[in-house]
């Protein structure tokens, strides 16, 4: 069975780690993924939330920052290589032409887990 | 992460959110911030034992707002409560104010918080110092070391400002839609002049990390502002600028220009971000100064080299600019634009009117100087080198200035005609003296080695001054400095230093120098004045490499008169070379 863990935290706390602490985490995590090479198959870090647009399916509408509705729930994800935005929402909205309703977050990826660097 | 580390980070976090509603409840400075930190006491006590709670920023501002009524009514000697149950039922405290904290004009207490900081009155930067102090939370000590001022006088500096902005009135009214702007417009311009702070401090890391401090106040105000267009392209500028940190500076601190930056040094993933913003401002349609900066600033980040740079787009990203916020130095940064695609005349036309406003503007003359130097006005060019050196606000500016001035080929000419005078007057004094049949052959002291080393290794022992300091003074003698310029008629100084500490210095030039075989310099002569100093010797060391690891390494010493070359052979030539020579082998068998 593939699982997908869906990771949250503070982001404003989270981005507020020092350099050194935030190089230390990603460290920790990088040694976690070693164990479970063969079984994990994508790690993924997103870029802050300010990056981040949502196209809100029912009217079409383009909004800054991410999806904050409480009442949906998240059903699943892309992982999408595009030129920039406009591409990465004309996806989308071939997307939502195939499956109306409900809402797509527009969030650049930061680093996958192959970008962090091994300590030790 | 450490469990205090993880309390830090969110008390950092949160504390602008804290401060500032706290102020709009207290509408008191003095007082938001005494609520606030006396609700982090509490926190550091209870957080520990409890666990954290779900909203920091909630917890905070309910018990601080507690405590400080609290205070405030004992300091008034009326009854004072109970000892109030501040920290007994916390799930209630969080649960009463987190549909507060969630409401619209709480975005706009932190924007409030931050136009205060930035209030007119205050020059620039007792703006930062207080933004830094009050919004991010910066010791005293931090800011004090970030301006490179005495803890006293920033201290004074803050105390100052308070004082102003506290007088100063700032309505606590929801702003309007006008108004707000405004105060977009004041807070946008003064994150970045806390960022520029940083970004103009050089390599010092204190400093530098005003910049982190900047991009975090952006990504908040982005946060609780989403759809400001301008605070994208603030914080994509910022994050642009950013990422090529690790690539403006050398190892000893110069400046390195954007156009002989190693690209592959910036952060690739700010620049993402950064992009990222854009892409979303650009959809807004409604381009300002940041915006136009920052894309001007993403058209050297997508470039992979400098001679990839899209020039024309950046000369055209620079004219919207104009347009929107016209500036004498947006016209001279055009200029550069301008002199890659039209050429360096045009350029030099754009920037003469300039001249009165920007007279005194060390970046002016540098970029004068640079087209002048383009279209071989090289008089001109170098009047405007000088010009800017006389301006320069960091050693890292005069000394890139000073690099510049030495590319111009009428001081490369005058430096080398410079050079070949003295190689002829040293020349002079030779042949001089042996006209006066003082053959220096016939005074020669020599003798010969193997070196268990390859000559290119011994030759780099001899020439760089970090290695040379190493080996050169036979031990328990030291060499104390080095200064030398190795080429045909460059210097050489040094200062020996005998195991008491006298210290003797000795100078002269090169004369001859072949890569990897020889050496020959002369005592004889001064290599400031070039005049004769007492003529002593010329002295060569020949490497002659064996190809099987080891060289043969032939010293000789010529001098003037028999007299002194007895002198010399007191002083324990040859013992003495041959100390320093093994010196030499054991050292550069370890680079």
């Amino acid at each position: 069975m593939l699982y997908a863990l869906l990771c949250y935290n503070d982001e404003a706390t989270v981005f507020a780690w020092s350099k050194e602490e935030d190089a230390a985490v990603m460290g920790r995590l990088a040694k976690v993924h070693d164990n479970w090479k063969g079984k994990l198959q994508h790690g993924i870090r997103l870029m802050p939330t300010s990056a981040a647009t949502t196209l809100r399916k029912s009217d079409d509408v383009v909004l800054d920052g991410p999806y904050a509705e409480t009442k949906e729930q998240l059903l699943g994800f892309y992982i999408l290589e595009a030129e920039n935005l406009d591409e990465a929402l004309q996806f989308a909205r071939e997307l939502t032409r195939a499956n109306p309703g409900g809402a797509y977050e527009v969030r650049p990826v930061l680093l996958t887990d192959q970008d962090i660097p091994r300590i030790g | 992460m450490a469990e205090l580390d993880w309390i830090d980070a969110a008390l950092v976090s949160a504390r602008p959110q804290a401060v500032a509603a706290l102020l709009r409840y207290f509408r008191d400075l003095e007082l938001a911030e005494e609520a606030y930190q006396d609700a982090c006491l509490r926190a550091l006590k209870s957080w520990p034992k409890n666990g954290p709670p779900r909203d920091p920023a909630a917890w905070l501002i309910m018990v601080g707002r507690n405590a400080a009524i609290d205070s405030v009514r004992k300091r008034s000697k009326q009854t004072a409560l109970p000892e109030d149950d501040v920290l007994s039922d916390l799930g209630d405290a969080e649960a009463g104010a987190a549909e507060r904290v969630d409401s619209a004009d709480y975005r706009d207490d932190v924007l409030r918080l931050l136009f205060i900081c930035c209030h007119p009155d205050l020059p620039p930067t007792q703006q930062v110092a207080l933004a830094l102090r009050i919004v991010s939370g910066l010791t005293v000590p931090q800011i004090a070391r970030a301006f490179l001022v005495s803890e006293s006088a920033m201290e004074q500096r803050i105390t100052r400002a308070k004082a102003k902005v506290g007088a100063a009135n700032v309505p606590f009214e929801t702003p309007g839609p006008v108004e707000r702007s405004e105060r977009f417009a004041a807070v946008a311009a003064m994150i970045y002049l806390v960022f520029n702070e940083g970004y103009s401090a050089g390599a010092d890391p204190d400093r530098a990390a005003l910049c982190d401090e900047a991009i975090r106040l952006a990504r908040l105000l982005l946060r609780m502002f989403a759809s400001e267009p301008e605070v994208m392209g603030l914080l994509a500028l910022m994050l642009l600028q950013h990422a090529r940190a690790p690539a403006r500076f050398t190892a000893e601190g110069e400046t390195i220009l954007l156009e002989d930056q190693d690209r592959s040094l910036w952060k690739q993933a700010t620049i993402g971000e950064a992009l990222a913003l854009l892409d979303k401002a650009i959809r807004h349609r409604q381009p300002g100064p940041y915006q136009l900066q920052a894309a001007i600033a993403a058209m050297h980040a997508r470039a992979r080299t400098a001679d990839e740079t899209d020039w024309a787009e950046v000369n055209a990203l620079y004219g919207a600019l104009e347009r929107h916020a016209p500036s004498p130095v947006v016209t001279l940064n055009r200029a550069v634009a301008v002199s890659k695609v039209e050429g360096a005349l045009a350029a030099l036309e754009m920037i003469a009117p300039l001249r009165e406003r920007l007279d005194k503007y060390f970046y002016f003359h540098g970029v004068s100087g640079a087209l002048l130097m383009q279209l071989g006005r090289n008089a001109e060019a170098r009047d405007a080198f000088n010009r800017a050196i006389a301006l320069a606000n960091t050693p890292a500016e005069a000394v890139h200035i000073r690099a510049q001035l030495d590319k111009l080929p009428a001081e490369r000419r005058r430096r080398e005609k410079v050079i070949s005078q003295c190689r002829l007057r040293a020349l002079r004094i030779v042949l001089a003296s042996d006209m006066k049949e003082a053959k220096l052959s016939e005074h020669e002291l020599s003798f010969e080695l193997i070196l268990a080393a390859p000559a290119e290794k011994l030759f780099r022992c001899y020439t760089d001054p970090k290695l040379l300091q190493q080996w050169f003074a036979p031990k328990p003698w030291t060499i104390k400095s080095v200064d030398i310029d190795v080429r045909p008629g460059g210097r050489f100084n040094f200062v020996m230093a005998s195991p008491e500490g006298q210290a003797f210095p000795n100078s002269g030039m090169f004369l001859a120098v072949e890569q990897d075989r020889k050496l020959v310099t002369t005592d004889a002569v001064n290599p400031e004045t070039f005049e004769p100093q007492g003529p002593f010797m010329i002295a060569q060391v020949d490497f002659e490499d064996l190809g099987d690891g080891t060289t043969r390494y032939r010293a000789t010493a010529r001098h003037w008169t028999e007299e002194t070359k007895q002198q010399h052979v007191q002083m324990g030539f040859e013992p003495g070379w041959t100390q320093t020579a093994r010196q030499l082998e054991a050292l550069a068998q370890t680079i």
